[in-house]
C-alpha cells in the first residue's frame, strides 16, 4: 500500500509539486521567522534576566518595593559561601546599588550606581559582551559608564569622573574614579543612567561597610532548572530574605516570552491553515478523478478502511516531501540569519526598554524545525481526512459507473 | 463577451466544492491580512497621538541640536515670548513649554537619580499623562514656584507624601563642578502606569526648573498641540517665520523620527508576512485553475473544433479566475470586517504580558490595543487579492491556447 500511495502522488506530478512547494515555502519562511523572533526574545531575556535578576535573586524583603539603600541583606558573606556550595548553582554574585550625581569636568547628571564584584559578575552576566569600549573592571578606582551617559557628560576612556551622593550615615559621600570602559547593555535605562564600579568602592562611597542589596545566582543547566535552584536557595536562606526566581522577579518578562511563543504558534497556524487548504483541494480532486478506480479496488475486495489509509498516506507523503524541502530551504535561510544577521538599516531601535542593534541575528533552536514540520504534517493529514472519508463511502457499483 | 462571462460563471458552479474551498482559502487569507493591518493602524495612530501630545507637539520649537543630542544645555531662550507669539498665532491650540533635566532627588531617608521635568501647569493639565492620573493631592498650579508632583513608586521609595519636603540636587549650569540644591514641597503623587515616570520622575512648574538651565528664560521645547492634525501645516509655516536664534521650528514628523522609523519597520515586517500568505494562496489558486483546465481538455478541444478561438478560451479561463478573485475579494473583506470588529469595540488586552504600559521609542503604549478600520487599505488588499488570482490563472490560460484541437479531443 505504501508503494501504491507513493506512485499515486506522482501520477499528477505537476499538481503534487505545486502543493508540495506551497508547503515547503510555508516551512521555509516559518523557520527563519521563528528564529528571528527567538533572537528578539533572547535579546530581551539577556537584558532583563542575564544582566539583572539572574535566574534566582535574593534580596531584603522590602527592597523590591523601597529600593532603599538601607534595605540591605544581613549576613550576605555567609550566604554567598553557602550558596556557592549549592550543587544546582553554576555561578553566584552580589551587588549593591546607589544613586548619585556623576560628573566629568564638563558636566554632571544623576546616575544609578551599580556596585559589582568584578570577577563574580563576569561569571553571571556576559560582561565581555556588554563592554563596548575599553575593558571590564580590573582594579579599584575604575568605573564603567553607560555609553549614552558618557556622551551626555562628555566623558571618554581614561577621563576622571566625580560622584557625589548621600551616604548611609547621612553625610555627603564623594569619590573620584577613572573611566575604564563604556557599556552598551541594551537596557535603555542603564545605558543612559548606569555606572558600574567595584562593590568595595561603592560600599566605601556609601558607607555601606560590607553590606549588599542582592545576591544573584545562575542555575546549572540553564533556564529549565531554575525552579529547582530557587527551591534549594529558599531552603538554604529560609525566611531571612526574599528569594525569587526570575519569573517571580520579572513576571512581565515571563509573560512576554509566553506571548512570543503564542505568536509563533499563531503564525504557524495561519500559514499552514492556508497550505492545508491546498492539500485539501488537491486530495479532494485526486479522489474524484479516481472514483472509478477506487470503485474497482473496492469491488475487488479492498476494505473502506484500507482506502482511508491509502488516501491519508498520500497526504502524509505530500507533507513529508514538503517538510524535507522546506527544512532544507529554511535551514539555509536560518544559517544566513544566525551568522550574518539581518541588517535593517534604520539604526538602533528601542522597544519596551530594550535597545536592539541594527543588525538582528536569529537564534536557532531545534524546536523551530520540529514544530514547523510537526504542525505541517498534522495539518496535511487532517486536510486529507475529509477526502479519505468520502472515498471510503463510495459504493463500488455506483463508483464504477461514474465517468 | 457576456456569453463568456456567463459560461465562466457556470463553469465555476460545475465543481462547486472546489470553488468554495478555493474562495474560502483566498478570502480567509485576505481577511486576516486586513485584520492585522487594522490592528496595526490602531496601534500606530495611538502611538503617534501619544507621541505628539507627550513628546513633541504638532509644531515644536527646540534647539537645532536637540534631536541629535538632547542635552541639558541645548535650550531655547526667551521662551515666554515665543510661547506668546505661537499662542497668538494659534488661539485654539494648546501651547506648552517643557524642560527635561535630571538630578538627585533626595528625602531624609533616600536619594534617587531622577528626571526633573519642568512643565507649564495649565496646558499640561490637558496633555500630560501624569496630570490626569493623580492618586493623591493635586496637579501643579501656575505660580506655585515650590510645587512638585512625583510618581507614586518614587514617593514610596523616598518615603514622602503630600506636603513633604524634597531637595533636588543638580549640577550648577554656570559651573559644572558645583551643584545647586532646590527645595520643593510635594503637592501630589500620580500613577501614570509608565515605569520611568512613576519610578524616576518628578514634575515641577517651568519657572522652578529654569535654574537648572543656562541662558535667559530657557526651556527645552515650546510645543503647539492642535485638537486635530489639520491646521499644523499653516501653523508650522508661521512658526518657521519667527526669529528663533539657535532654535528651529519642526513639524511632528521631523521631531519624532524614531517613532516613524519604528512604524516603518513594523509595517515592512507585516508586509513580508502578507507576501508569504499571498504566495501560498497563489500557489493554491494556480493548482485549482490548472486542475480545472486539465479536466476539461476534451471539452476545450471540442469548442476549438467548433470554431472557438484559442484566445477566447484563454479569456474564458482568465474570467473564471477574475470571478473567483472577485468573490474572494468580497467575502474576504466581509471576513476582514468581521475579524476586526471585536478588536475595535473591546480591543486586545496585553496587560498580562506588558504590565500597564510598554515603552516604544519613548512613547508609552497602553496594554489595551484597539484596531481602527482602514477602508482604503482594506480595499487595496482586496484589489491585490483579486489581481493575484487573475495572474495565477495566467499560466493555465496560456496552456489552453497551446492546445491542438485534434489531440485535445482524443485526450481522455
Amino acid at each position: 500500500m505504501v508503494g501504491l500511495a507513493w506512485r499515486n502522488i506522482w501520477r499528477q506530478t505537476r499538481r503534487s509539486l505545486i502543493t508540495i512547494s506551497a508547503m515547503a515555502f510555508g516551512a521555509a519562511v516559518c523557520m527563519p521567522m521563528m528564529a528571528f523572533m527567538d533572537g528578539v526574545y533572547a535579546t530581551m531575556f539577556d537584558v532583563a534576566v542575564t544582566q539583572q535578576t539572574g535566574h534566582v535573586r535574593v534580596e531584603h524583603p522590602d527592597y523590591p518595593k523601597t529600593n532603599s539603600m538601607f534595605d540591605t541583606l544581613d549576613g550576605a558573606g555567609d550566604a554567598l559561601k553557602s550558596l556557592e556550595a549549592l550543587p544546582g548553582a553554576s555561578a553566584v554574585t552580589w551587588r549593591a546599588y546607589g544613586a548619585g550625581l556623576l560628573g566629568s569636568d564638563q558636566k554632571s547628571t544623576g546616575a544609578v550606581l551599580v556596585g559589582v564584584d568584578p570577577i563574580r559578575e563576569s561569571t553571571v552576566a556576559n560582561t565581555d559582551a556588554i563592554v563596548k569600549q575599553g575593558t571590564w573592571l580590573t582594579e579599584p578606582g575604575q568605573i564603567l559608564l553607560g555609553h549614552r551617559l558618557a556622551t551626555d557628560i562628555d566623558a571618554e576612556l581614561g577621563s576622571e569622573v566625580v560622584i557625589m551622593t548621600q551616604a548611609a550615615d547621612g553625610s555627603i559621600g564623594a569619590g573620584t574614579y577613572t573611566v575604564a570602559g563604556l557599556v552598551r547593555s541594551g537596557n535603555i535605562m542603564r545605558d543612559t543612567q548606569g555606572a558600574w564600579l567595584s562593590l568595595t568602592d561603592l560600599q566605601e562611597l556609601l558607607y555601606l561597610d560590607d553590606r549588599v542589596h542582592e545576591l544573584v545566582l545562575l542555575a546549572d543547566g540553564g533556564r529549565d532548572n531554575v525552579d529547582a535552584l530557587a527551591a534549594a536557595v529558599k531552603a538554604e536562606i529560609g525566611d531571612k530574605a526574599l528569594v525569587r526566581s526570575w519569573v517571580e522577579a520579572n513576571p512581565q518578562m515571563a509573560e512576554m516570552l509566553k506571548l512570543g511563543q503564542q505568536q509563533s504558534a499563531i503564525l504557524l497556524l495561519i500559514i499552514f491553515f492556508l497550505a492545508g487548504f491546498g492539500v485539501l483541494n488537491t486530495m479532494l480532486m485526486s479522489v474524484f478523478e479516481r472514483t472509478k478506480e477506487l470503485g474497482v479496488m473496492m469491488a475487488l475486495g479492498t476494505r473502506p478502511s484500507a482506502v482511508v489509509r491509502l488516501i491519508l498516506m498520500e497526504g502524509f507523503f505530500l507533507s513529508v516531501i514538503g517538510a524535507i524541502a522546506g527544512a532544507i530551504m529554511g535551514g539555509m535561510i536560518d544559517y544566513w540569519l544566525c551568522t550574518t544577521g539581518l541588517t535593517l538599516g534604520y539604526g538602533e531601535m528601542e522597544f519596551s526598554g530594550v535597545v536592539f542593534p541594527d543588525t538582528m541575528k536569529g537564534v536557532f533552536h531545534i524546536d523551530q524545525v520540529t514544530s514547523v514540520i510537526g504542525s505541517m504534517m498534522v495539518i496535511s493529514v487532517l486536510a486529507a481526512l475529509w477526502p479519505a472519508w468520502r472515498a471510503s463511502r463510495l459504493q463500488p457499483v455506483d463508483a464504477m459507473r461514474s465517468t | 463577451m457576456l456569453s463568456i462571462a456567463s459560461m465562466a460563471f457556470r463553469n465555476l458552479l460545475r465543481n462547486r466544492r472546489r470553488t468554495v474551498i478555493t474562495v474560502l482559502g483566498i478570502s480567509l487569507g485576505l481577511g486576516m491580512c486586513q485584520m492585522v493591518y487594522n490592528l496595526n493602524l490602531g496601534n500606530y495612530n495611538s502611538m503617534l497621538d501619544k507621541g505628539i501630545r507627550g513628546l513633541s507637539g504638532h509644531v515644536v520649537v527646540q534647539h537645532k541640536e536637540w534631536l541629535k543630542s538632547p542635552e541639558v544645555e541645548h535650550v531655547v531662550e526667551g521662551s515666554a515670548a515665543i510661547r506668546d507669539r505661537l499662542q497668538a498665532d494659534n488661539p485654539a491650540a494648546l501651547v506648552t513649554r517643557r524642560i527635561m533635566a535630571g538630578g538627585l532627588v533626595t528625602s531624609p531617608t533616600n536619594a534617587v537619580a531622577a528626571g526633573v521635568f519642568g512643565v507649564d501647569p495649565q496646558p499640561e493639565s490637558k496633555l500630560n499623562r501624569a496630570a490626569t492620573r493623580m492618586v493623591d493631592g493635586e496637579w501643579l498650579k501656575p505660580g506655585d514656584a515650590r510645587g512638585l508632583v512625583l510618581g507614586d513608586t518614587l514617593a514610596d521609595r523616598l518615603g514622602v507624601g503630600v506636603k513633604s519636603r524634597i531637595v533636588v540636587m543638580a549640577p550648577d549650569p554656570t559651573d559644572p563642578t558645583e551643584s545647586i540644591s532646590l527645595l520643593f514641597r510635594v503637592r501630589g503623587t500620580y500613577h501614570s502606569g509608565v515605569e520611568v515616570l512613576d519610578n524616576f520622575s518628578v514634575m515641577v512648574p517651568i519657572s522652578a526648573a529654569q535654574p537648572l538651565l543656562q541662558g535667559t528664560d530657557p526651556v527645552h521645547q515650546v510645543a503647539v498641540v492642535y485638537d486635530d492634525d489639520a491646521p499644523s501645516a499653516a501653523g508650522l509655516e508661521r512658526a518657521k517665520a519667527l526669529d528663533l536664534g539657535e532654535a528651529v521650528a519642526l513639524s511632528w514628523q521631523e521631531a519624532l523620527p524614531d517613532l516613524q522609523t519604528f512604524i516603518e519597520v513594523d509595517t515592512r515586517t507585516n508586509e513580508l508576512f502578507f507576501f508569504v500568505l499571498g504566495f501560498i494562496v497563489v500557489l493554491g489558486v494556480i493548482n485549482t485553475m490548472l486542475m480545472s483546465v486539465l479536466e476539461r481538455v476534451r471539452e476545450f478541444g471540442v469548442m476549438m473544433a467548433l470554431g472557438m478561438r484559442p484566445g477566447s478560451l484563454a479569456v474564458l479561463v482568465l474570467v473564471e479566475g477574475a470571478l473567483l478573485g472577485f468573490a474572494s475579494a468580497v467575502l474576504g473583506t466581509v471576513f476582514g470586517t468581521a475579524f476586526t470588529y471585536p478588536l475595535v469595540t473591546s480591543g486586545l488586552d496585553f496587560s498580562q504580558e506588558m504590565g500597564e504600559t510598554m515603552m516604544v521609542e519613548g512613547v508609552a503604549m497602553d496594554a489595551m490595543m484597539f484596531a481602527q478600520y482602514a477602508p482604503d487599505r482594506m480595499a487595496l488588499y482586496a484589489v491585490v487579492a483579486m489581481a493575484m488570482t487573475i495572474l495565477a490563472s495566467g499560466w493555465p490560460a496560456w496552456r489552453v491556447t497551446r492546445m491542438q484541437p485534434i489531440e485535445a479531443i482524443k485526450h481522455t
